[in-house]
């Protein structure tokens, strides 16, 4: 099985961050700013003196100004969660080359961007109803190295329910990192009902649709009967025949259009970000021009 | 409407197999995808576009079809069929020498009325037989009963105008050899004049703008000094003309010379400077139709000389006679040694009252009074007193017609003469009473031999002038010219007369052929075709050659600018009669329709089927 993660993949990704859009709470230990206020060096602000705040944050000089209590306030700077859900349903180990291998490559690069901002990261597979926790939470390069590990044994199988596998998580995080959720997002799940329920969580959620070659650009003509790769029998209603000609081929160019913008549209109004990538296309390119357009990493 | 191939139909069975392959081809094919998603989807964008993609499903299977029935179609060959519309052409293409004349820009008539049968046979429809017949001096089928364009064209490409007249009179009798066997024939000729009476023959006149000049004649004299050519010239019209004189090749004289239309003209070379000649020429450099008659050659008569001996104790006749003749060289010798001498070298021995023991075999013989006789013939006792020579009558040879033509001998007399008896193979020219005095005969190798009788002494035929004419003809069968003339027209016979001891004889002919002819008989002929000086040449067993030229012209008929054409026609059969044909049906083959029918069915199913396939 192909390595998804070597010495020149990751290279390529040490200049880049991910784009954490809001202030978030976190633990101890980070880089990245709280949004509650804490007790590192850093001075942020002052407040009115409440009963039951520390009187040896009252700052004497503004008093003996004002002749009013403040107290000051130090920004808290603090390690976030990011959480990287991966679609393992069969439609994912389709393409040339597979979109699954795209996939886990996203969700590696993204785990590694993350511990290398000494953020921690979790990755999971989303297959049937139910979230699998891959690893356990990653942090640091080697626990990352070990994570890479484990997600080259990842199959693609079977089906995929987005929304009742995401919000089986048991641990989605509240307010504490980015969750990146990785598919084609070919399903009639309600899965935009999963990213609201996330974004009510207080994650920063950005969708990753894999596409293969294939699939934005299908070469196939004639009488076909297409048969779902999720589709278990024969006579399930995924499988249908058409006859595949230009006229086809145009219809399913605009349906494709129409579902990503109408995706886009969704995402723009609840400000979740969003990419299209093909499952041919480089990492650099993924990440450098349309990672950076979608302001998923700086 | 008919099929020529009925057969052919049998390929629309190819219709239920294509209906088979449509329904086996409604199979659809398994195709694995990654998620059928977003094709359902398709289907709502789909919609509006229904109709049009099952309107072109629709017209691909139709232009299939419809395909399968147009190649059914062109190989079943339909036809529209008129009943009795079909016909039959005999054409007849004049390929006289006028018909080369060319027009002002360069086309032959000749061409033009190959041409003109080209586009008749071309517009025929299909079932309709034609026949050519090229009337050149001999008449001849060039394509009989086709109904194939091409064969026609081929033919008239391979046919060539020739030199001489054309032989109406037997291509009529050709057309009417087809004419007989089909009452429905039209026959048309194609020529270059206009008929008044045509009978029920169509003439076409392919004649344009042609202009013509001819040199009709070419005759010289000699003068005191020198020689004087006179040339006849005739055009079609007024125009000035450069005539030019040349001897053996070279230029000597030109004139200029003012010609009116249809009218002969004469002009006059006076060459005195000019000594001798083989060929004179006389030309013009007009840029008429015809470059054929634009010169006209006389080529000297030559006279080979003859060596004479004379063996005789009194030659005085014969002497002074073969003296008097310009062509005769004689040596005068006694008889004493005669038993002795090997006679040879010589044209003619002439024994006079004296035979050698071995006669020469190198010449011709004349004896005078023979002692004994040659092979053939015996003398007996001599019989004598004053009989009269007369003509004996009953023989038709050249030789004797001659000497009847050209003898008196109303006063020739002989005193003495040996009665001789002769066989069959001798030829008695000359009579006294009953009793041949003079005879001739030519032996194996060509050479004449000529016997008389009697002594000339004993005759008082030298005194007379019969006797020079006499002389003459025998000397004229001696020694025949090779050619009486040295003026022929194209397919005029030339009489070549064989020589004695030849035993080869080529002509070159004006377009530089080498023409053996045989040398067996006493005269070969030769049937010139091409215009302009031949030269022919004998070689005789003992080395020496003679040589003379003669030239041949057009026929002066094809040199004026057209004659009329009288009196053709042919018999037709009645129509009714029993015994006549009935016109076949005409048919038009239409595959060139249907095949630009599958053109365009081809053209559209490539279209919906690639644009479909995108």
């Amino acid at each position: 099985m192909k390595k998804i993660v070597d010495g020149a993949f990751l290279s390529t990704l040490e200049t880049l961050d991910l784009n954490v859009k809001q202030l978030m709470n976190g633990t101890f230990g980070g880089n990245r700013r709280s949004s509650s206020y804490g007790s590192s060096a850093e001075f942020a602000d002052f407040r009115e003196y409440t009963a039951g705040d520390d009187l040896r944050r009252i700052d004497w000089n503004i008093y003996g100004r004002f002749e009013k209590l403040f107290i000051k306030l130090y920004i808290d700077e603090r390690q976030l969660h990011h959480r990287v859900y991966i679609d393992t349903s069969a439609s994912m180990a389709y393409g040339e080359p597979e979109k699954s291998y795209a996939a886990l490559r996203l969700a590696a690069a993204l785990g590694f961007i993350s511990v290398q901002a000494m953020d921690k990261v979790s990755f999971y597979a989303l297959n049937e109803d139910e979230c699998q926790d891959l690893c356990r939470t990653v942090m640091g390069k080697d626990a990352f190295y070990l994570a890479a590990d484990r997600l080259n044994r990842v199959e693609f199988h079977g089906d995929t329910d987005l929304a009742s596998s995401l919000m089986s998580c048991e641990n989605p995080g509240k307010n504490d990192g980015i969750t990146y959720i990785i598919s084609d997002f070919f399903t009639e799940s309600d899965w935009k009902g999963a990213v609201d329920w996330l974004l009510f969580k207080g994650r920063q959620v950005v969708l990753i649709q894999v596409l293969s070659r294939d699939e934005i650009t299908p070469g196939m003509s004639g009488k076909l009967q297409l048969m779902d790769s999720e589709a278990i029998e024969e006579e399930d209603t995924r499988n249908f025949k058409m006859e595949v000609s230009r006229s086809t081929v145009k219809a399913y160019a605009e349906a494709l259009e129409y579902y990503e913008n109408d995706i886009r549209t969704f995402c723009s109004s609840r400000g979740v970000s969003f990419m299209t990538v093909c499952s041919d296309e480089s990492i650099e390119r993924i990440f450098f021009k349309k990672g950076l357009e979608a302001e998923v990493v700086k | 409407m008919k099929f020529l191939n009925p057969a052919g139909l049998w390929l629309l069975l190819l219709i239920p197999v294509l209906i088979m392959i449509y329904i086996i081809r409604a199979r659809h094919e398994e195709r694995s995808v990654s998620s059928t998603f977003i094709w359902k989807l398709s289907a709502n964008f789909m919609k509006n576009r229904l109709p049009f993609r099952k309107m072109r499903k629709i017209l691909l299977f139709i232009c299939q079809l419809l395909m399968i029935a147009a190649v059914a179609l062109l190989t079943a060959r339909p036809a529209m069929v008129s009943e009795g519309g079909a016909e039959e052409y005999v054409l007849i293409l004049d390929a006289s020498a006028s018909m080369k004349m060319e027009n002002s820009k360069g086309e032959s008539r000749f061409e033009r009325a190959a041409e003109k049968i080209n586009e008749l046979a071309a517009k025929t429809m299909y079932g309709t037989e034609i026949s050519v017949i090229l009337a050149s001096e001999e008449a001849s089928y060039l394509v009989q009963r086709t109904d194939s364009v091409s064969e026609v064209r081929v033919a008239l490409n391979s046919a060539v105008c020739g030199n001489g007249n054309a032989n109406l009179t037997e291509a009529l009798r050709l057309a009417q050899q087809l004419c007989d066997e089909n009452p429905v024939t039209d026959v048309i000729l194609y020529s270059d004049g206009d008929c008044e009476e045509a009978g029920n023959i169509t003439v076409v006149n392919v004649s344009e703008d042609e202009w013509n000049v001819s040199l009709t004649a070419l005759t010289y004299e000699e003068a005191e000094e020198g020689y004087v050519f006179t040339a006849e010239i005739i055009g079609s019209m007024d125009t000035n003309l450069n005539v030019a004189l040349s001897a053996d090749g070279v230029i000597l004289d030109a004139r200029r010379l003012y010609c009116t239309a249809d009218t002969a003209a004469t002009v006059t070379f006076e060459m005195e400077e000019l000594t001798d000649f083989n060929v004179v020429t006389v030309y013009t450099d007009a840029k008429d139709g015809l470059k054929e008659d634009n010169s006209y050659s006389v080529c000297k008569k030559r006279e080979d000389k003859i060596d004479v001996l004379l063996v005789s104790d009194s030659p005085f006749y014969l002497k002074n006679l073969f003296n008097a003749m310009d062509n005769c060289t004689v040596t005068v010798s006694s008889p004493e040694n005669n038993f002795l001498l090997a006679y040879g070298g010589f044209g003619l021995y002439v024994f006079d009252g004296t035979v050698p023991r071995v006669l020469p075999s190198d010449g011709s013989i004349w004896m005078f009074a023979p002692t004994s006789a040659p092979s053939d013939m015996a003398l007996t006792e001599k019989k004598g007193k004053d009989s009269k020579l007369t003509l004996p009558g009953g023989n038709t040879s050249a030789l004797y017609t001659a000497l009847a033509d050209s003898l008196v001998l109303d006063k020739a007399t002989v005193q003495s003469y040996s009665r001789i008896v002769a066989g069959k193979s001798w030829e008695p020219l000359l009579s006294c009473g009953e009793d041949p005095v003079l005879f001739a005969r030519k032996e194996k190798n060509g050479t004449k031999t000529v016997v008389f009788a009697f002594d000339l002494h004993d005759s008082n035929l030298p005194l007379l002038s019969d006797y020079v004419f006499l002389m003459n003809e025998l000397l004229a069968y001696s020694f025949p010219d090779m050619l009486t003339d040295t003026d022929y027209a194209v397919s005029e016979s030339v009489p070549i007369s064989i020589l004695p001891m030849s035993e080869r004889l080529l002509v070159k002919t004006a377009d530089s052929k080498l023409v053996s002819l045989s040398t067996k008989t006493s005269a070969a002929s030769l049937i010139p075709d091409a215009v302009g000086v031949y030269t022919a040449a004998q070689t005789l067993s003992t080395g020496d050659s003679h040589y003379m030229d003669f030239f041949v012209h057009l026929p002066v008929s094809e040199m004026l600018d057209r004659t009329s054409l009288n009196n053709l026609s042919v018999e037709l059969p009645d129509l009714e009669s029993e015994d006549g044909m009935q016109a076949e049906d005409g048919i038009r083959e239409i595959r060139f329709y249907v095949l630009l029918v599958l053109f365009l069915l081809i053209l559209t199913e490539w279209g919906v089927y690639y644009y479909e396939q995108f």
